[in-house]
């Protein structure tokens, strides 16, 4: 047996208790660093990514960072106010435009008072009124009557587009509010 | 310009601008460069200079593309032999 071996030998089966204690000691110094390292520096706080989705830079407000849930305010409403400036209040439609429906509820409680309005003023026919729409099978059950100002074709579309893109950048923002350590915190964590 | 007189804002759609609805990728890029952007930067001393930056980024990237496609299907595709 050579002296490699029986150096290896040594540190499975310490001779001395010395040399043992010295070993838990380095075992323990490397979990402790291996902790380190893996703890997660950011925490998720769904308490802000609720109140990111209530209202859009609520999340970011109540971690500390209040410049950014201003200008994420600002954002979110600039793309709902010129969408439904272009598509008007058709273009949030929980009934006709499903899909789009899940991306525009992202912004939170707008989507679902907009097409409230929408289902209330337009499609009641309170607003403008109620005309054939054009039924190409000819079949009395399919026929329906749609609104006067009902939005079509590219206003309609980018109506729907902007609103849907402000609740997915919406998304994004309730998400970043959520993970990120506010500024008060991580002061308080430098500090410490 | 007669039927922006019937215009309701917010209830109907606006009327007569089908032909230049490209325009409004203008404000679709602003907007979403206004969230990205405030999310994104460390400091929020260069927003208003990076909202603008990522808007013309944005814009070109779609121009780009489209004169890519319009070259694709112009050029190239009827350069294709049928046989």
């Amino acid at each position: 047996m050579g002296t490699g071996t029986r150096t290896k030998l040594h540190w499975v089966f310490p001779a001395s208790s010395r040399q043992a204690s010295s070993l838990v000691f380095a075992l323990r110094d490397f979990c402790r660093l291996y902790l380190m390292a893996t703890e997660p520096t950011n925490t998720f706080n769904p308490l802000a990514a609720c109140l990111g989705w209530l209202l859009p830079g609520l999340g970011h407000y109540v971690v500390g960072e209040r410049a950014r849930g201003v200008l994420v305010l600002s954002g979110v409403a600039f793309l709902w106010i010129t969408g439904l400036l272009i598509g008007g209040i058709d273009s949030v439609d929980q009934k006709e435009d499903k899909l789009w429906f899940y991306a525009q509820a992202g912004s939170g409680p707008i989507a679902f008072v907009v097409d409230g309005l929408n289902t209330s003023l337009l499609k009641s026919g309170k607003m403008g009124e109620l005309i054939d729409a054009p039924n190409p099978s000819r079949n009395p059950a399919s026929a329906k009557q749609v609104s006067s100002y009902k939005s079509v074709a590219q206003m309609n579309e980018y109506g729907t587009l902007f609103t849907a893109l402000a609740g997915l950048m919406n998304i994004v923002a309730l998400l970043d509010a959520a993970s990120r350590r506010g500024r008060t915190q991580r002061s308080r964590s430098e500090d410490g | 310009m007669n039927t922006f007189l019937a215009w309701i804002p917010f209830v109907t759609p606006l009327p007569s601008i089908n032909s230049w609805w490209p325009v409004f990728l203008v404000p679709l890029a602003l907007g979403i460069s206004m969230i990205y952007k405030a999310i994104r930067l460390p400091t929020l001393e260069r927003y208003p200079a990076g909202v603008v930056i990522m808007t013309v980024q944005i814009i070109l990237a779609m121009f780009l593309l489209a004169l890519g496609l319009y070259l694709v299907v112009q050029f190239l595709i009827p350069a294709i032999p049928a046989s």
